[in-house]
């Protein structure tokens, strides 16, 4: 007579042996196994303590830690970029550079999903809007890129480029601090 | 319908903070029921619940609509719980014995409050469940946990522990061994 193994007693404790009836009907003729299933059952009869109660909207109340840790989904900081650099980094960084790029909003936009336009010419607008926006950001930094370089001229030359390219309307609002308060046509030497 | 944790979720992305506080409300009893078994300890549970649904939050965007959001915010409870668990075993570098051993550098756990003989024994069953609990690995502890107190299915525990059906079958299999094994002196003396 073949014994059943611990594994299959368990399993049987479990209720899960693809052969519950053999096992049982093993374990009334078996001593030996049925002493290592009472074994198995004793062990397993042990209560570990019971977890205190919780009250009623637990972890919903508005004092909740959670609550308050709970910001707007995929929140980030306003300059999450130049806070990830190391501090030697950021001592590299001119501070110019800082002050000059939005690196927090360039992340959110980057991670917001817009809201989904009401007409198919809202869309194409919206298209237009986006395209034209990522390009002004990357003129923005391959100017400060330049800007830093030392090359005043290639500067200049960029930034008039950039200028000429802008549209006129209050889309142009992320300028830096230096060009903002210029007129495009003051800025074109 | 409208209230099923795939809605609530749809509500979350679509901006409303206080539908996360139903699915909050929803599973973090039961969640801190698991995490207090798995760690034994109130301001652990509390914790890891605090910690998997503020993580389960943060990366709503990421959930799978399809899947089950209980199994997937177990996971992330579990993942905390893991962590809770392994930063415990690094912490405790002496070891706490069972039996007494002058030469061993143990703590020894001495049981010398007197009493009706039922008292005692309560408090050796209580230690040799509480050091086989110790014994077992993370893995082990969090399978035997969901299979044996929180009644769970092999494969939801296969899922939650991210293993094969037969890894967390012999998971519960090795947790039950050493706790077998641990009570066993008991069972003989009395």
């Amino acid at each position: 007579m073949s014994h059943l193994t611990e594994e299959q007693l368990v399993e049987h404790y479990f209720a899960e042996g693809a052969n519950r009836v053999v096992a049982e009907t093993h374990l009334r003729i078996c001593s030996r196994c049925e002493q290592v299933y009472e074994e198995i059952s004793n062990a397993l009869a042990v209560r570990a303590p019971e977890p205190p109660a919780r009250e009623p909207g637990y972890g919903n109340n508005s004092g909740s830690p959670l609550r308050r840790r709970c910001g707007p989904t995929r929140q980030v900081s306003q300059a999450p970029l130049l806070f990830m650099a190391s501090p030697g980094v950021r001592r590299r960084l001119p501070a110019r550079t800082c002050r000059g790029i939005p690196w927090g909003s360039l992340w959110q936009r980057a991670h917001t999903h817009p809201s989904q336009a009401a007409n198919p010419a809202q869309a194409k607008e919206r298209v237009v809007l986006f395209i034209l926006d990522d390009h002004l950001d990357r003129s923005e930094r391959l100017l400060v890129e330049l800007n830093h370089a030392g090359g005043e001229k290639a500067t200049w030359t960029t930034r008039s480029r950039m200028t000429r390219s802008r549209p006129k309307p209050s889309n142009c609002c992320r300028t830096t601090g230096s060009t903002a308060r210029r007129s495009p046509a003051e800025a074109i030497p | 319908m409208g209230n099923s944790d795939q809605a609530l979720i749809r509500a979350v992305l679509a901006g409303d903070k206080d539908a996360y506080g139903v699915l909050v409300e929803r599973h973090g009893e039961s969640m801190f029921r698991v995490a207090f078994r798995i760690t034994e300890s109130e301001p652990d549970a509390e914790e890891i619940v605090q910690e998997a649904f503020l993580r389960g939050y943060r990366s709503l965007a990421e959930f799978d609509a399809r899947a089950d959001f209980r199994t997937w915010i177990y996971r992330i409870a579990v993942n905390c719980a893991l962590q809770v668990l392994n930063k415990r075993k690094s912490e405790a570098a002496v070891p706490i014995t069972e039996e007494f051993d002058e030469e061993s550098p143990g703590i020894q756990l001495a049981y010398d409050g007197a009493g009706p003989e039922r008292l005692l024994l309560d408090r050796e069953i209580e230690h040799r469940r509480h050091a086989a609990m110790e014994k077992m690995t993370p893995d082990e502890r969090l399978a035997f946990v969901l299979r044996h107190l929180e009644g769970r299915s092999t494969e939801e525990i296969a899922a939650v522990l991210e293993v094969t059906p037969n890894n967390a079958k012999q998971a519960v299999f090795r947790a039950v061994q050493k706790m077998r094994r641990s009570l066993a002196p008991l069972w003989v003396k009395s």
